[in-house]
């Protein structure tokens, strides 16, 4: 059965804190630059919506699988995976890459 | 209350999850055409094909490497990335556990496997038997003058070439035959670890879906391309098969549930009557091949693709530190290994007390609100209290 009392009494040493509230500024601060907000004051980036509605409204031949694929790069990206696999592998048995675990 | 807490969760979390999934994969899609709502220049923030006839958003995956093609040096997707941070640091990975409708199939397919294996089986051999029926995938003959021309089997029956015919068609099923077996040998359930899904998903949100639309320059088509769009298993079930599915339809079935011909949202090909099934060739039948085997897969592990590849996923995973709404765990009082509720419960398959688990977390609150230690815990700012409420959350308070 759960310690119903001890559960009661800790308390996480934790609060939201203020960091989420920077990067919340930083990121709103992107976005109206993404909406062209700061081209008359000197940022020379326009608003980025019409780009994402036209491209929205335009089938990608990609997305489902039509269109030419370059085979190379297909094959290089698979390549680069496998590679990748294998550097887990070495690395893990090399320095070791169990999760932590708590008993 | 242990069982009432436990139930609302769930109970509230598979409704959300629901209406994220019909929200995202297209009930809505006329929002879009609503002015001055224009949904469609707002990538989403969970991840839907954005050629997926229906859906009112665009997606963020697609937004992202749009512009990392544009132009010679690509351009940073300011308004993608800050739309993206924005809910990140608000409530971080959380979008992923209760909107994102490819989430929710991989729930629906783990959690109902005995089941829905059989009935998704039936219903893929169908969809992809019509599939090498109409379109080329791999098929075709050789020409007069020694081309190969790709063909669907129907036009080689059609036209004659029954050699070529039964050739492919044994191919085919031998191929198909093959892949859907996987689902009827009992494979053992696995845990992807931490560490394993990390490697994953860095290689495929540093490769395919950054490097190569940056640098990758294609020499015959000399553009470059979105290359995780290419792989993407979303993408194949929300835009290829409902595109695909919607050519099969007789023209005179428009306008079909208010879907005009004249819609921007009508399916390619739609408004000019010009059929796409023969379109789909080796690249096409990739995506199927490889979608069939993230659902394999997934009906052994939950949530594979999330925890493996998503680049959204990915992309969120870092706010989990410190964004607005997140779950901590205090492990002066959890039991770990002597408890593990938290990894039962979990739709990603993490334990909560683990290295690096922050980083996969969802936020779907399952193991806050069934933890019997309340050692899990919520973070959040007062001014979320009418979202999640200590009545029935734990929650983490200031020391």
């Amino acid at each position: 059965m759960p310690d119903e009392k001890k559960a009661e009494v800790t308390i996480a040493d934790r609060s939201p804190g203020f960091l989420y509230l920077v990067v919340l500024l930083f990121s709103v601060f992107l976005m109206l630059i993404g909406m062209g907000v700061f081209e008359k004051i000197g940022i020379p980036i326009a608003s980025q919506l019409p780009e994402i509605y036209s491209t929205a409204l335009t089938l990608c031949l990609s997305c489902i699988g039509l269109g030419e694929i370059n085979f190379v790069f297909l094959a290089m990206i698979a390549g680069l995976f496998i590679v990748t696999l294998i550097l887990y592998f070495v690395v893990v048995k090399l320095i070791g890459g169990k999760n932590g675990r708590k008993n | 209350m242990a069982g009432k807490t436990k139930f609302r969760n769930t109970l509230v979390r598979n409704r959300v999850q629901f209406f994220g999934f019909l929200f995202g994969s297209g009930i809505f899609y006329f929002l879009a055409t609503l002015p001055p709502i224009f949904l469609k220049r707002f990538p989403m923030p969970w991840l839907v094909c954005w050629s997926d006839p229906l859906t009112p958003g665009a997606c963020p995956a697609g937004s992202i490497q749009h512009f990392f093609t544009i132009g010679a040096k690509g351009v940073f997707p300011f308004f993608a990335i800050g739309l993206l941070f924005v809910i990140g640091a608000l409530f971080g990975r959380m979008t992923c556990g209760w909107l994102c409708p490819f989430g929710y199939l991989q729930d629906i397919f783990y959690r109902m496997r005995k089941i829905t294996k059989w009935i998704l089986l039936i219903v893929l051999v169908f969809i992809i038997a019509y599939l090498c029926w109409t379109s080329p995938m791999f098929s075709g003959y050789v020409g007069k003058s020694g081309n190969r021309i790709s063909s669907p089997l129907i036009n080689l029956w059609n036209k004659g070439h029954i050699t070529e015919f039964y050739m492919w068609l044994v191919i085919y099923g031998l191929l198909f035959a093959g892949l859907f077996s996987l689902f009827l040998i009992p494979f053992k359930k696995f845990t992807i670890g931490n560490a394993f899904a990390n490697w994953g998903r860095f290689f495929f949100f540093l490769i395919p879906f950054i490097v190569f639309p940056l640098f990758a320059n294609d020499p015959n088509l000399q553009l470059r391309g979105p290359w995780f769009c290419k792989l993407c298993p979303s993408g194949t079930t929300f835009a290829a098969l409902p595109q695909f599915l919607f050519n099969a339809m007789p023209k005179n079935a428009f306008p079909l549930f208010g879907l005009k011909p004249s819609s921007p949202f009508i399916p390619y090909g739609m408004a000019n009557y010009q059929d796409i099934r023969p379109m789909g060739q080796v690249m096409f039948a990739l995506k199927i091949l490889s979608l069939v085997l993230v659902i394999w897969i997934t009906t052994l592990s939950k949530r594979v693709f999330c925890k493996f590849a998503c680049p959204i996923g990915m992309l969120f995973s870092g706010f989990n530190y410190f964004s607005a709404i997140r779950v901590v765990v205090d492990k002066e009082i959890c039991k770990g290994e002597k408890c593990n509720v938290c990894w039962k419960v979990c739709p990603m398959d993490i334990k909560l007390y683990d290295k690096g688990a922050t980083s996969h977390c969802i936020g779907c609150l399952e193991c806050v609100s069934r933890c019997p230690w309340h050692a899990a815990k919520l973070v959040r700012p007062s001014f979320f209290n009418w979202l999640v409420s200590s009545k029935h959350y734990a929650i983490a308070k200031k020391k």
